[in-house]
């Protein structure tokens, strides 16, 4: 594999693990982290969660990831991929900074 | 109501309401003590988890781990589940759910005729079935299923549950009497400018946003894993359709996954030939996987694609080629959903179509 794509998917996949494994310990989710695919939806047919965890993922994420999420930027919140999108690209522009 | 073009009949679904006959999906009663273990030995999910008048979307397998078709499985109450079968060959999903469910204490009947079901989706779909069933439809949840309800003197069952992204209803009427609903529906939805959409429709919608669609990538599937519905599948309940295949799966995790793709013409846009399910899907020059559903999105004004690639290229943000004919395409792989839903963003207090509040 080539190294920038090497590179890519390490960084992508840390991001992933952590966001899943917080999730899981803040949401008390009776599911292993392991059990959840990157493109699992948080609300509705995926994980069910409902509007009282909304307030608790933009905590998460502030806290462990230094993201700042509004309670209604649902379109952030669709799956761990869209969250990971949101701390990547939050990275990204730190870094451009 | 008559026929609209494509890109209208999405538009008005995605911006108002779109109406849809009943599809064809199978409907199965499975009754009697033994009717919980017997639905559990044919689906994916476990069913003990549903609550009473809620459903739960789950997949029905092959023995050799394949995907039969999709399925939401219904908790009557009293021993009592229905079972709604999605796209596939309606004979051997007959023959899976009689053979799988029938005897130990289930009776299992196959009741597909007796009622139509019809679909209202759109992000004010909530408004019409308000106005024509009562406003208690704005107190429905997700999945949720209320019996003894009627619409124009028809009783009728409604369901939450759609599969465009919007706000989805499912209206059971019994077979004879779904002109009636029908035509109560197109009345009150004039004032919505409720159209009907068909299955190219239906087809886009469901790859915006991400939903399987069994007849395409969960044909070309090999088993669910696949196609990231790991939180689907139960270790703790009793022997199902292909768990022996599937456990083998699960062992070493699945050789390939689906994945999004946003794709962009290498070239003018305005003559690009669009790629076909099937074709190759290359990163650097080395081949990955193949697209498994193409769809034009007019949300986004560009192809759309899911591709099964081999698992250690699976991650969103790599940048792949597909080489279509007479074009290649750059393909962004991007996160579910492929847009943001208008209804996401709805509130019932504050939006209304007919006061002219859209969000």
């Amino acid at each position: 594999m080539h190294p920038e794509t090497q590179s890519h998917i390490e960084a992508r996949k840390a991001v992933l693990e952590a966001i899943k494994g917080e999730l899981v310990d803040r949401l008390q989710l009776d599911v292993e982290p392991a059990c959840l695919d990157d493109d699992t939806f948080l609300f509705g047919e995926g994980l069910n969660l409902d509007s009282i965890d909304v307030m608790e993922i933009v905590l998460c994420m502030q806290s462990r990831f230094g993201v700042e999420l509004r309670e209604g930027d649902l379109q952030s919140m669709r799956t761990f991929n869209t969250l990971a999108d949101t701390v990547m690209a939050s990275r990204a522009g730190v870094r451009a900074a | 109501m008559q026929k609209t073009r494509l890109r209208e009949q999405y538009a008005r679904l995605r911006q108002g309401i779109g109406i849809r006959g009943d599809p064809g999906m199978g409907k199965f009663q499975i009754t009697g003590p033994g009717a919980l273990d017997a639905v559990n030995r044919l689906v994916l999910g476990d069913i003990s988890r549903v609550p009473i008048r809620k459903m739960t979307y789950t997949l029905i397998l092959r023995e050799d781990g394949t995907l039969l078709t999709d399925a939401y499985v219904v908790n009557q109450g009293e021993d009592s589940y229905r079972v709604l079968t999605g796209p596939g060959d309606a004979g051997e999903i007959a023959r899976a759910v009689r053979d799988t469910c029938g005897g130990d204490g289930a009776d299992v009947q196959d009741v597909t005729s007796d009622s139509a079901l019809l679909s209202l989706d759109g992000p004010y779909a909530w408004e019409l079935l308000a106005n024509v069933a009562g406003r208690a439809v704005l107190g429905v949840r997700d999945l949720e299923v209320v019996p003894d309800q009627k619409i124009a003197g028809v009783p009728v069952t409604l369901y939450r549950a759609g599969k465009t992204g919007e706000f989805g209803y499912w209206v059971q009427v019994p077979a004879d009497r779904a002109g009636e609903v029908e035509a109560a529906l197109a009345s009150a939805g004039v004032a919505y400018d409720l159209a009907p959409y068909g299955q190219q429709v239906l087809d886009i919608c469901r790859l915006e946003n991400r939903l399987i669609n069994v007849a395409l990538e969960g044909a070309a599937a090999r088993n669910p894993l696949e196609l990231n519905c790991r939180l689907m599948v139960s270790t703790d309940k009793g022997d199902y359709l292909g768990r022996a295949a599937l456990e083998r799966v699960l062992a070493t995790g699945p050789e390939r996954r689906l994945i999004g793709l946003v794709l962009e013409p290498d070239g003018p846009a305005w003559d690009a030939p669009r790629p076909v399910i099937g074709e190759a899907v290359t990163h650097r020059g080395q081949f990955i996987g193949t697209l498994a559903n193409v769809q034009f999105s007019y949300a986004l004004e560009r192809p759309i694609a899911v591709a099964l690639v081999d698992a250690a290229h699976a991650y969103v943000g790599l940048e792949h080629e597909v080489n279509s004919s007479d074009m290649r395409y750059r393909a962004l792989a991007v996160s579910a959903p492929f847009l943001t839903n208008r209804s996401l963003g709805l509130r019932f207090q504050e939006h209304s179509y007919l006061q002219g509040d859209r969000a």
